[in-house]
């Protein structure tokens, strides 16, 4: 237990670097596009800490500027499709047997895509850049959503809770919100968390393609194409900080991700700990006083 | 007797089933592919006959694609094109998409199949590692599995060159294909160079082979490769705490002989159901890492089909990925159930 609170401490501690230099990202996306060729494949130095590449652009500003870009694609794709993905396993759990069948086959049949390969479908029917990439990758997310939290709503229908509320005759819809949606918490958290990773990655993958961010963005993705033109000759700074910055921050959502259903679980032993301790129940007092 | 047989139907009867849902599946995926490709904003064919051509040429390159006809018939028309493999022709240079992959098929298979190797072989003995010895051992290979899992393998790909490669240590040869330029292919019987390397007899054409795949297939065998370790380390925890396992050891096994010769076999097995899983970041891997490499295999096509905005190629190539997920995933259930007997018990 001690060991999964350390992690999260670790990925807490690695994330908050990142929303710092994708903070500070905010404030040099001027330098991050600004070409100045006289000082152009300069290596790492006092200057230019993470050096500039073939125009003469610096690459910390480059990368900080793509932290701050995969950090808010990232959130908003998983916020959008966890919401998607969330709203159709409601469908299915609670809903008729037959939209569930209907829509699990149909589920199934988007993720027997690998996803990158979808997003990279998706994105060039809509036609290239940021925007549509973003779009590719909710498509592919919402199944990975859908389809887990699913199976733990239709658990849920047959926990004694969920018939209880159906007895005292609650509405199916406010059954979902208020009483299945917390259910799932952990395991909705889990997969917000782990998806940002997949999500930051098969954006990258795309840009790295050619079909996501457009060169002069300082995409990461986008950032190690123009890293490779100058591997050979020696410029290794210009693909390798980039890559970087996306390793730290795929691998911190992990470790976040992997950390969360002990962590929560440890919370709750310890808030039913202290609730059982010095307060007695009021309302088993109030049925002791009435018998 | 009567009741095999019985049960054999019952099998019989689960397994077509099972094929029934994997067909369906397959079906509305070829759905999905087909609207996403209707959903292009563009004209496909004013795409292949350029900005320039005459309203008369693009209604024939309309009525070839059949682009005229109503959707379902389209629709149908698609779907008995990918089952024959008549995959149509590349917009931008006119060659027979089919042709094309099998051309460049042996590439890729040869560096996945290496690649798997790696992955699988790396995942066993670490896990097994892990799992047996425990301690700091298990932490370790925990961090790396999660550390592999979030690598972007494009980017590995980058720095294995740059650190290993022809730039950098000068250990193993750069970005230059399958084969040292001076040195013939081996006569082709599987395509595959490393292993006509060996039937020709040429141990220098399998060494160089070789050494041109090390680099890209560690690449694209560290996702595969940090995800089975975490399954087969999960596996192994699980099995070694199974009540069988005491009985072995209180029979007089050494610790090593019950852990590999009962709880790894066991912890195998289940892995298999990742096989689609496996396959998949293999495909995708191949996409991402084969362009760094200047490797000659269909991942370079597909990349370069979509910086030249041909859909064709692509089409293809994705809606063939989803099959051959499909088809690894059943393929690994039916084996599964085939060899696990445990199974066939549960389910009934």
């Amino acid at each position: 237990m001690t060991a999964s609170r350390a992690q999260a401490g670790v990925a807490a501690g690695l994330l908050a670097a990142l929303v710092v230099l994708a903070v500070v990202g905010l404030f040099l996306q001027d330098a991050a596009v600004k070409v100045d060729v006289a000082s152009a494949l300069q290596a790492p130095g006092a200057a230019h800490w993470f050096g500039t590449d073939a125009q003469g652009r610096d690459v910390f500003a480059r990368v900080a500027v793509g932290t701050s870009i995969a950090l808010a694609s990232g959130i908003a794709t998983v916020a959008v499709g966890g919401g998607l993905g969330l709203l159709i396993a409601l469908v299915c759990g609670l809903g008729p047997r037959w939209l569930d069948a209907v829509l699990v086959r149909l589920l199934d049949a988007v993720m027997a895509f690998p996803a990158l390969l979808l997003a990279l479908a998706v994105t060039m029917a809509f036609g290239t850049g940021l925007l549509t990439a973003l779009l590719g990758v909710v498509v592919t997310v919402v199944p990975v959503f859908a389809r887990t939290l699913r199976a733990e709503a239709r658990r849920a229908t047959s926990e004694p809770f969920v018939q209880a509320a159906r007895t005292i005759g609650l509405s199916t819809p406010h059954i979902a919100v208020r009483h299945v949606v917390p259910y799932l918490g952990t395991t909705l958290s889990v997969q917000l968390a782990a998806n940002v990773g997949n999500v930051v990655l098969v954006l990258s993958g795309l840009s790295f393609i050619g079909v996501g961010a457009q060169p002069p963005t300082p995409e990461w993705g986008a950032m190690i194409t123009e890293g490779l033109q100058n591997a050979l000759t020696g410029q290794w700074w210009i693909g390798v900080f980039p890559g970087l910055a996306l390793l730290l921050t795929v691998v911190a959502v992990n470790l976040l991700a992997d950390s969360i259903p002990a962590v929560r679980a440890a919370r709750r032993a310890r808030r039913t700990r202290r609730s059982r301790r010095p307060r007695p129940n009021p309302v088993a007092a109030a049925a002791v006083k009435e018998a | 007797m009567s009741r095999p047989t019985s049960s054999t139907s019952a099998a019989l009867k689960r397994g077509a089933g099972a094929l029934l849902g994997v067909l369906a599946t397959l079906l509305l995926a070829s759905v999905v592919s087909f609207v996403v490709l209707r959903a292009v904003p563009g004209d496909p064919a004013r795409l292949i006959v350029g900005p320039l051509a005459t309203p008369d040429v693009l209604a024939g390159v309309r009525t070839q694609l059949g682009l005229d006809d109503p959707l379902w018939l389209q629709y149908l028309h698609y779907l008995r094109d990918f089952a024959t493999l008549q995959w149509g022709y590349s917009y931008s240079n006119g060659a027979d998409v089919t042709a094309v992959i099998a051309a460049r098929l042996p590439a890729t298979l040869e560096l996945a199949l290496w690649a798997f190797l790696f992955a699988v072989v790396g995942a066993v003995v670490v896990a097994t590692l892990a799992s047996y010895r425990g301690g700091a051992l298990a932490g370790v290979a925990k961090v790396v599995s999660l550390v592999g899992l979030g690598t972007p393998q494009f980017w590995v790909a980058l720095v294995l060159v740059l650190v290993l490669g022809s730039s950098g240590l000068g250990v193993l040869p750069g970005p230059s294909g399958r084969l040292t330029s001076f040195l013939e292919p081996p006569p082709h019987v599987t395509g595959l160079y490393t292993v006509d390397g060996l039937l020709a007899g040429q141990p220098i054409v399998f060494s160089d082979a070789l050494a041109h795949l090390a680099l890209p297939a560690i690449s694209l065998a560290l996702i595969p490769g940090a995800f089975l370790t975490r399954l087969l380390t999960a596996n192994q925890a699980d099995v070694a705490r199974a009540p069988f396992v005491t009985v072995v050891r209180s029979k007089g096994v050494s610790r090593w002989a019950a852990h590999r010769r009962h709880v790894l076999h066991n912890a195998l097995l289940p892995s298999l159901a990742s096989a689609g899983l496996v396959l998949a970041s293999l495909i995708t891997g191949s996409v991402l890492v084969e362009s760094v490499f200047n490797w000659p295999g269909i991942g370079q096509v597909l990349v370069q089909g979509v910086q030249r905005q041909d859909f064709a190629v692509v089409q293809a190539f994705v809606l063939l990925s989803a099959v051959l997920y499909v088809a690894a995933n059943t393929a690994a259930d039916a084996v599964v159930a085939l060899v696990d007997p445990r199974l066939r018990v549960s389910t009934r």
